[in-house]
């Protein structure tokens, strides 16, 4: 029985679906910071919106690397043919992760700054204003 | 965010994606902090899908991540009653094992392990699915906001 290069397992379709849903929500989080940042000149949106974007191009840099791993399996090759060695691509890969997670925390700050600016204008007090009147 | 590359042992690769995942669990607990603060702030339908969205998100990838930090290690996945009765030895005869790799016995998962297998799992679909329904309806509502500002009277022309 051949092997097949993609791996086709429970666990494995449970990895790509978990990968495909954290791109979906990067994405969703670039939608919301342009939204939030529209017509405004606030920098926390702006920072949140760019962070997540960072994530968005980090994870999907991985997403793809992972896809042209999978597919050089049959071919018994490591690497891409391409001028750098494999350490390369284990610092690549590497940098790349540490990339998203400092996106994620950037995103991640500027949301609770973005949280804090929203709680200094008076939303729910004028709210309670008009009901009581 | 598994990062297939960084396990060639690499120490300098290891070690950047190790802080990475550092990074990334504080990431998703300053996102569940920053959704509470911006529901504080207007306790609006979508922003409540945020707070339970990435809260969820935050536990599961916490789990993950520590995980994968050797905070705990587990040997659970499905599947592992099935294996739990697979003779290596016996199956595969041409292969020659030490005495110390025959002294290995499997060891069952404790208790708690399936629970946190599918639980980190179930837990990150969850939290991001209602995440992403979160941050697409609160971006509508910020976009509908301002587009329903009433615009500057103009002064009439003598």
């Amino acid at each position: 029985m051949m092997a097949t290069a993609i791996d086709l397992t429970f666990n494995a379709n449970l990895d790509r679906v978990d990968q495909f849903l954290l791109l979906a929500l990067l994405a969703a989080m670039v939608f919301a910071g342009f939204c939030y940042a529209r017509g405004r000149a606030p920098l926390w949106p702006r920072i949140f919106g760019i962070s997540s974007a960072v994530a968005l191009l980090m994870q999907g840099g991985l997403m793809m690397a992972e896809g042209v791993q999978e597919g050089l399996r049959l071919s018994e090759r490591e690497t891409p043919d391409l001028a750098a060695t494999y350490e390369t691509w284990v610092i690549l890969g590497s940098s790349a992760s540490l990339l998203l997670g400092m996106a994620l925390l950037g995103a991640g700050v500027a949301l609770v700054y973005l949280g804090w600016q929203e709680g200094k204008k008076p939303i729910r007090a004028a709210k309670k204003k008009r009901a009581g009147a | 965010m598994d990062c297939f590359l960084a396990t060639a042992g690499s120490e300098a690769g290891s070690g950047l994606a190790r802080i990475g995942m550092q990074l990334a669990l504080l990431g998703g607990i300053a996102l569940f902090l920053g959704a509470l603060r911006l529901w504080w702030a207007d306790r609006t339908r979508p922003r409540l899908f945020l707070v339970v969205g990435l809260g969820l998100f935050a536990v599961g990838l916490a789990a993950q991540n520590l995980e994968r930090l050797g905070l705990f290690e587990t040997s659970y996945y499905p599947g592992w009653k099935a294996d739990r009765g697979h003779d290596a030895y016996e199956k595969d005869g041409d292969v020659v094992y030490t005495e110390e790799d025959m002294a290995y016995a499997f060891a069952e998962p404790r208790w708690w392990e399936g629970t946190m297998w599918w639980g980190q799992r179930f837990a990150r679909l969850l939290g991001m699915s209602i995440a992403i329904l979160g941050f697409v309806l609160d971006g509508r509502v910020a976009l509908a906001g301002r587009r329903g500002r009433p615009k500057k009277k103009k002064r009439a022309r003598s």
